[in-house]
């Protein structure tokens, strides 16, 4: 068997490429083999594995669910490390989309701490990689199962108005929260005022900040957004693009300038802002204004330059001359950024005019016109 | 620009809307289905932010945050255009450091490259290089570390070499084509095993269209880590060009590959000590090892170092190096530069861990499924982590390859705070120093207590956000103290050699500048102060020139210069210039015995003449004889006890470096 013949070899090379202290990544102990990719393709193309595989499918599928037949199949000792491991894998894989039961749970749980044998390569150096990440799919299969069925639980819960299953989404972390997370996303209207009310008895500064935002959007809740969004530490940036949907522009836009005074969001809630030029809030004057700010200027001056306006960029250009030193580099940014010729003549002409403050910044100028 | 990429992929679809369209998979974070793969997080969208989010920046977000960073800091970075990828796009590179290329020693500043973004699914890559360039730009005043580094290294960085391919993952963040038919190595979902392009593309996009359903081309590109000489036609990389290793038609045919040979010329290539490529995933380090056992052992030296650094997390292990077998590769860019210029090289590949016996695999780390693939994706959640534990390393790789420490210059003065010795190394400009005493009225061995001043040309330990002197991570086994000592022989028969340890204090290095006595010399905690007492029995003639021993390893645990009369450089592989404590030149450093002030026993005798030309290092050597019409005798004030213990913590200390 392969894994034999290759065992003296995989010993040699674990010595060979780990260095002191590293972790060992194969066990020079154990029955491991590192095979190349082609090797392990031959192998598990094998008449005897396609029959082992369709007797698999025949023993565990949406019409039948025979584990204890499935068991003895990949414990047929007629197959080698290489083959087993693979239908364990597939096997595994294929079973999250089946409703499991206790001998589909007892399976999976088997392999949940499987030392996986056959290794191939690391593509790009000698680190022995399992072919097979048994243990892996396994505990993933088990938690896909278990996030499903406390979805489901968390869901019936909210609607029939016990909110106690919020208690879950205090931090973010594992699949329960992600469960009940899902659960409360998709609560209805009563069961989102419930859980407001929940939330405000119940948490603590910094807690269940995703219940709150997934709370506060349901409700259009602004008031609750603009107190998320002044104290989240980054997190929240996903739900900025959401708040023009959820809230219409014109409190979007009042949500997104609070959100532009915390540090952790405020150059994606810039972008925000620029996608609501249309809606005749002052977003040009705003982001004109930003321009000189030290903290959103350099965001202010790449959303100009992404307008491609030349209005816009005549007013950057006319402000050059006097701007301080970091004023004039956020106006460099936005003309360098927009890159046209209108852009190219008015740095030109402020180097002729020899309007930098600083010196560096002048050289990378008639640098970048080059 | 941008407009006529877009036009030029239009007419490319157009061209291509004959053939066959490729199947398209998503990932999602909790739903299955034929076409649907549940990661079990989040799948991360591109974010429009310049700043670090707790995400994943947009290519076009970190371009603009690469050049606000250069406009608003060119006193520190300068950017560069240094070539074009193959869909036309500028490549830029950046150089960290400042405007001078000259380090505190008088030479060419040394160099550093790091490349991002090679491969264009490993979406940390960028972030991780980005994060460094932000704050190397932070701390660009901060009188310590990062603005030592800032002026004794040109750091160039390449933030996004393969820019197409970046482009193209980003532009599918949750889709991907399917494994390559005959290639699947697993079952259900076999379509997910190898999944190509769209958010899976790992080559540059020669010959290849933007357009994720084009399936004629969707497995075409260049593997721009198989694209290097070394190895091109030995190593583990292939000539299909849909194989997802395809090396290309020659070495350096791709233009990303040659904008970073660009790169490495605003080094410019022969001031390179270190060359860092970053990947992912596998949290570890692939190390190659070229046929120089001297480049070698630096280079496991060094990358051992980082590794400590990576793993002061007790909830993450430590990134670990893996030392590539010599004379085996891929064509990779880390193999190039560590046989091409014999410089520590590695690919650097970023977490999650793949292949630790025990430790979940790739997105099951952070909780995953555990699918194929999952690696490359990771979390929104961890990125900013990832980030910082990087950076840090990153500055410390930057830092011991600036090169090892230096006593500069010394001070001593007695209680009434007269300078009775100073002295300091002054560059000749040619590689080598000379040692210039301003002052040296001898010590009295008469039980007299003296204050010591000594400064480096490199902060010598690292301070952290309040203040306070610590280890640098990972640093543990370096503390924070000096070895001094001033040592010497009797003049009695026969002679006895003692020894008398400079004591430092817990506030021994100073944070605040100024100079002797008290303040720093050119960076915070560049100095050291301490005390000693001179003995008051020992039999010493007149005049006799004690030592002072200096022996201390700086914040990345490198020793100093044994002997500072020639400065440090790099070559081949190792150290040039550096000196153990017995004058061989090597890769260790040892214990500096440069600077010699006099002693006295009687305290009749007359002050020694003023150096002629003092004030300000005037370049006058004072020499030995000086003080040659003064004798008398020392006194030992330390006991046996104190010396022998004394010589034993000093052994002890050059044993274990």
């Amino acid at each position: 068997m392969t894994t034999e013949t290759r065992r003296p070899c995989l010993t040699l090379m674990a010595v060979a490429v780990l260095s002191t202290g590293a972790a060992a990544a194969v066990d020079a102990e154990s029955n491991a083999a590192i095979l190349e990719r082609s090797e392990v393709q031959a192998k598990i193309a094998s008449p005897n594995v396609r029959r082992a595989e369709q007797a698999l499918a025949e023993a565990v599928g949406p019409e039948r669910r025979d584990w204890a037949l499935a068991r003895a199949i990949v414990d047929d000792p007629e197959l080698d490390t290489t083959e087993r491991e693979y239908l364990i894998h597939g096997l595994l894989t294929r079973a999250r989309n089946l409703e499991p039961d206790d001998a589909a749970r007892a399976f999976a749980d088997r392999f949940a701490d499987h030392r996986s044998q056959i290794f191939v390569r690391h593509e790009e150096g000698p680190l022995p990689i399992a072919a097979y990440p048994i243990a892996e799919v396994a505990r993933g299969t088990l938690r896909y199962w278990q996030r499903q069925e406390i979805r489901h639980e968390a869901a019936t819960a909210l609607a029939a108005g016990d909110m106690t299953t919020l208690r879950l989404l205090r931090q973010p972390g594992d699949d329960a929260y992600a469960a009940a997370l899902a659960a409360l996303e998709g609560a209805d209207g009563v069961a989102m005022s419930q859980a407001a009310d929940w939330l405000d008895a119940n948490a603590g500064p910094g807690e269940f900040r995703d219940a709150q935002f997934v709370v506060a959007i349901g409700l259009r809740d602004a008031g609750r957004i603009s107190d998320l969004l002044g104290t989240d530490s980054g997190a929240g940036v996903r739900r900025l693009p959401e708040l023009n949907e959820h809230f219409g522009a014109a409190i979007a836009f009042e949500l997104l300038q609070d959100a532009a005074t915390n540090p952790a969001l405020a150059s994606a809630a810039l972008f925000e802002i620029d996608a609501l030029r249309h809606a005749g809030l002052g977003v040009d004057a705003y982001l004109l204004g930003a321009l000189a700010d030290p903290a959103l200027g350099g965001t202010a001056a790449t959303v100009i330059a992404g307008r491609n306006d030349p209005e816009l960029l005549a007013q950057v250009a006319a402000g050059l001359p006097s701007a301080n030193a970091l004023g004039q580099a956020r106006a460099v940014l936005a003309l360098t950024l927009a890159d046209d010729q209108y852009s190219r003549s008015m740095l030109e002409q402020a180097i002729e005019n020899d309007v930098f403050v600083d010196p560096d910044l002048r050289r990378e100028v008639v640098k970048w016109l080059q | 620009m941008a407009a006529i990429i877009k036009i030029a992929a239009c007419f490319a679809g157009l061209a291509l809307s004959g053939s066959a369209a490729a199947q398209i998979l998503s990932y999602t974070e909790s739903t299955n289905s034929s076409t649907e793969l549940a990661l079990g997080y989040p799948v991360p969208l591109p974010v429009d932010s310049l700043t670090a989010v707790a995400g994943f920046r947009a290519y076009d977000s970190l371009h603009a945050q690469h050049q606000d960073l250069m406009f608003s800091n060119a006193d520190v970075v300068a950017g560069q255009i240094v070539g074009t990828t193959r869909q036309g796009r500028d490549i830029w590179a950046y150089r960290l450091g400042d405007i001078d290329t000259i380090n505190v020693n008088g030479q060419t500043e040394a160099a550093a490259l790091i490349n991002g973004t090679i491969h264009a699914r490993e979406w940390a890559s960028p972030e991780v290089v980005t994060e460094l360039i932000e704050q190397l730009v932070e701390g660009k005043n901060d009188a310590g570390l990062i603005q030592y580094i800032l002026e004794n290294m040109n750091t160039v960085i390449v933030p996004v070499n393969n820019v197409d391919g970046l482009l193209q993952t980003q532009r599918y963040p949750t889709q991907v084509t399917p494994t390559p038919t005959g290639q699947p190595t697993t079952t259900s979902p076999p379509q997910f095993e190898s999944p190509r392009d769209g958010r899976m593309r790992r080559k540059n996009m020669l010959d290849v269209d933007e357009a994720l359903t084009t399936a004629a081309d969707r497995l075409l590109g260049v593997d721009l880590n198989r694209n290097n000489a070394q190895f091109f036609s030995n190593g583990r990389n292939s000539p299909n060009p849909e194989s997802i290793v395809y090396r290309g038609v020659a070495p350096a045919s791709e233009p990303e590959i040659q904008a970073l040979q660009q790169a490495a010329a605003l080094a410019p290539v022969d001031r390179l000590r270190w060359f860092v490529d970053t990947h992912s995933f596998s949290r570890v380090f692939f190390v190659p090892m070229p046929p120089n056992p001297r480049h070698n052992t630096n280079t496991t030296r060094l990358v051992n170092r980082l590794s400590a650094a990576t793993g002061t997390n007790p909830n993450h292990p430590a990134y670990f190096p893996i030392l590539n077998q010599p004379g085996s590769g891929i064509s990779g860019t880390a193999e190039f530069y560590a046989y091409t210029h014999n410089i520590p090289a590695w690919t650097l590949e970023i977490e999650p861990p793949q292949g630790f016996a025990g430790i979940p695999n790739g997105g099951a780390y952070y909780g995953g499924f555990g699918v194929s693939h999952d690696g490359f994706i990771l979390p929104d959640s961890e990125i900013e982590r990832a980030r910082d534990e990087l950076t840090v390393a990153n500055i410390l790789g930057l830092y011991h390859q600036a090169g090892p420490p230096a006593a500069l210059a010394a001070e001593i003065r007695d209680t009434a705070d007269n300078v009775v010795y100073a002295a300091e190394w002054q560059n000749n400009g040619d590689g080598t120093r000379t040692l210039v005493e301003t002052t040296s009225t001898a010590l009295m061995a008469d039980g007299s207590q003296y204050s010591l001043w000594l400064a480096f040309d490199k902060p010598m330990r690292f301070i952290n956000s309040v203040d306070a002197i610590v280890e640098y991570p990972g640093q543990s086994a370096i503390g924070t103290r000096p070895i001094a000592t001033i040592t010497g022989s009797t003049n009695q028969s026969p002679a006895q050699s003692f020894q008398v340890p400079v004591t430092f204090g817990a506030n021994a290095w100073p944070l605040a500048p100024g100079g002797a006595p008290s303040g720093y010399l050119r960076y915070r905690a560049d100095a050291v102060t301490g005390t000693f007492l001179m003995p008051d029995d020992l039999q010493i003639a007149d005049g006799t020139r004690i030592t002072l021993e200096v022996l201390v390893t700086d914040l990345g645990g490198l020793l100093n210069d044994g002997d500072p009369s020639t400065v440090v450089d790099f070559a081949n592989g190792g150290w040039t210039g550096y000196e153990d404590g017995n004058g061989v030149t090597g890769d260790t450093g040892g214990t500096d015995r440069s600077f010699t002030p006099s002693a006295n026993r009687n305290p009749d005798l007359p002050p020694p003449p003023p150096p002629s030309g003092g004030g300000g290092g005037g370049g006058v050597i004072t020499p030995a004889f000086l003080l040659v019409l003064v004798w008398i005798t020392l006194l030992v004030a330390c006991g046996n006890a104190v010396r022998a213990h004394s010589r034993a913590r000093l052994k002890s200390f050059e044993s274990r470096s």
